[in-house]
C-alpha cells in the first residue's frame, strides 16, 4: 500500500510540475523547486500525519518526479507520457541500488532515465512499422 | 573541437545513466522481474539516445560562470541541509526557488538567465548526505565538476527533465571515485 502511494506521488508530481512549467509558463526551475518546497515544508511542519516511511519518502519521490515535469513540451508534449515517466521513476526509485544512497543527483538521473523511456515509447509509437502493423490489425 | 566536446559530454551522460542502471542490475541479480524491467529500460533509453530530438546551441566554452553558479548552489544547499538541518528537499528547493527569480533583477542580462538552472544543478550536489560528502571541500570539488559538465553539455539534452540531476550525479560520483583512488 505504501509503495502504491509512492507510485501515485511520482505520477502526480511529474504531471503537476509539467503543467506549472509549460501551461502556466513558470519555467522549469521554479515549477520544480516551488512545488517541492511546498511539499517539503508540509512534511517538515506535520511529520506525524503519515507513517514514518511515507513521511521520509513522499518528499523525496515528489522532488525527484518534479525533475520529469521540467521537460520541455517540445520534447514530450503528451501528459500521458509524463504520467508513464512518473510511474517508471517511482519503480526505479523503489529499487535504487544501495551503492548510490545519499548521492546528490541520483534522483535526477532516475528522472532522466524515466523521461528517456517515455520519449522512446513515443518514438516507437510514431514509427512507420508500428503504424503499418496497427492499420493491418485494426483497419478503419 | 565543438564536435569532440559535444560527443564527450554526450558520452559522459550516457555512461552515468548506464552505471546507475547497472548498479541496480547487480543489486537485484536474484530478482528476475526487476532484472527484466531494468533490461527493458536500458534498451528503451539506448533507442532514445540516438532518436531523440536535439536542441543544440552554438556557444558554450565561454560560459565559465556556470561553474561558479553551480558551486554557489551546492555550498548554500549543503549548509542549509547539514548545518541548519533543514533536510535535503527543503534546502535544494529553497535555493532553486529563490534562484528562479534572479532573471527578474535584470531582464536583459544573458548571464542571469542561466543562473537558475546552474544553481539548481549545484543544489542537487549539495543534497549529498554526510556519509558520502563528509566535508565542504568535497562539495566544492563536486560542485566544480558538475558545473564543468554542465558547461560542456550545454549543447545536448536541452529541455530534457533530469539532465541537471544527471550532471550533479556526475559531479558527486566522479569526486567519490577520485577520493577513493587517492586515499
Amino acid at each position: 500500500m505504501e509503495q502504491a502511494i509512492l507510485i501515485v506521488t511520482g505520477i502526480v508530481s511529474a504531471i503537476l510540475t509539467y503543467l506549472v512549467n509549460n501551461k502556466y509558463e513558470q519555467g522549469a526551475v521554479r515549477a520544480s523547486a516551488g512545488l517541492s518546497l511546498l511539499v517539503g515544508l508540509f512534511f517538515y511542519i506535520f511529520p506525524e500525519i503519515f507513517t514514518a516511511y511515507l513521511t521520509k519518502n513522499i518528499p523525496i519521490v515528489f522532488i525527484g518526479a518534479t525533475f520529469i515535469g521540467m521537460v520541455s513540451s517540445k520534447v514530450l508534449h503528451n501528459v500521458y507520457l509524463i504520467a508513464i515517466a512518473g510511474f517508471v521513476f517511482a519503480l526505479i526509485y523503489l529499487n535504487t541500488s544501495h551503492y548510490f544512497k545519499g548521492y546528490g543527483g541520483a534522483l535526477g538521473t532516475t528522472a532522466a532515465i524515466s523521461v528517456l523511456v517515455s520519449l522512446s515509447l513515443a518514438l516507437v509509437a510514431k514509427s512507420k512499422r508500428i503504424k503499418k502493423w496497427k492499420s493491418s490489425k485494426f483497419p478503419k | 573541437m565543438i564536435k569532440i566536446i559535444r560527443r564527450l559530454s554526450f558520452f559522459i551522460l550516457i555512461v552515468l545513466q548506464m552505471v546507475f542502471l547497472l548498479a541496480i542490475f547487480f543489486d537485484r541479480i536474484d530478482t528476475p522481474i526487476i532484472l527484466t524491467f531494468i533490461i527493458g529500460v536500458s534498451l528503451l533509453i539506448s533507442f532514445a539516445y540516438f532518436k531523440a530530438p536535439r536542441d543544440e546551441e552554438e556557444h558554450f566554452i565561454e560560459d565559465v560562470y556556470l561553474i561558479l553558479f553551480a558551486v554557489i548552489g551546492a555550498v548554500i544547499t549543503f549548509y542549509l541541509n547539514t548545518q541548519l538541518k533543514l533536510g535535503p528537499i527543503i534546502s535544494a528547493s529553497l535555493v532553486g526557488f529563490l534562484g528562479s527569480f534572479s532573471p527578474l533583477i535584470n531582464k536583459k542580462s544573458e548571464i542571469l538567465k542561466e543562473l537558475p538552472a546552474a544553481m539548481y544543478c549545484g543544489s542537487f550536489v549539495g543534497m549529498t548526505s554526510l556519509q558520502v560528502a563528509p566535508d565542504i571541500e568535497f562539495i566544492l570539488f563536486a560542485g566544480f565538476i558538475a558545473g564543468t559538465i554542465l558547461m560542456l553539455s550545454k549543447n545536448i539534452f536541452n529541455g530534457f527533465g533530469g539532465k541537471l540531476g544527471t550532471v550533479a550525479f556526475g559531479g558527486v560520483a566522479i569526486t567519490s571515485v577520485i577520493i577513493y583512488i587517492l586515499f
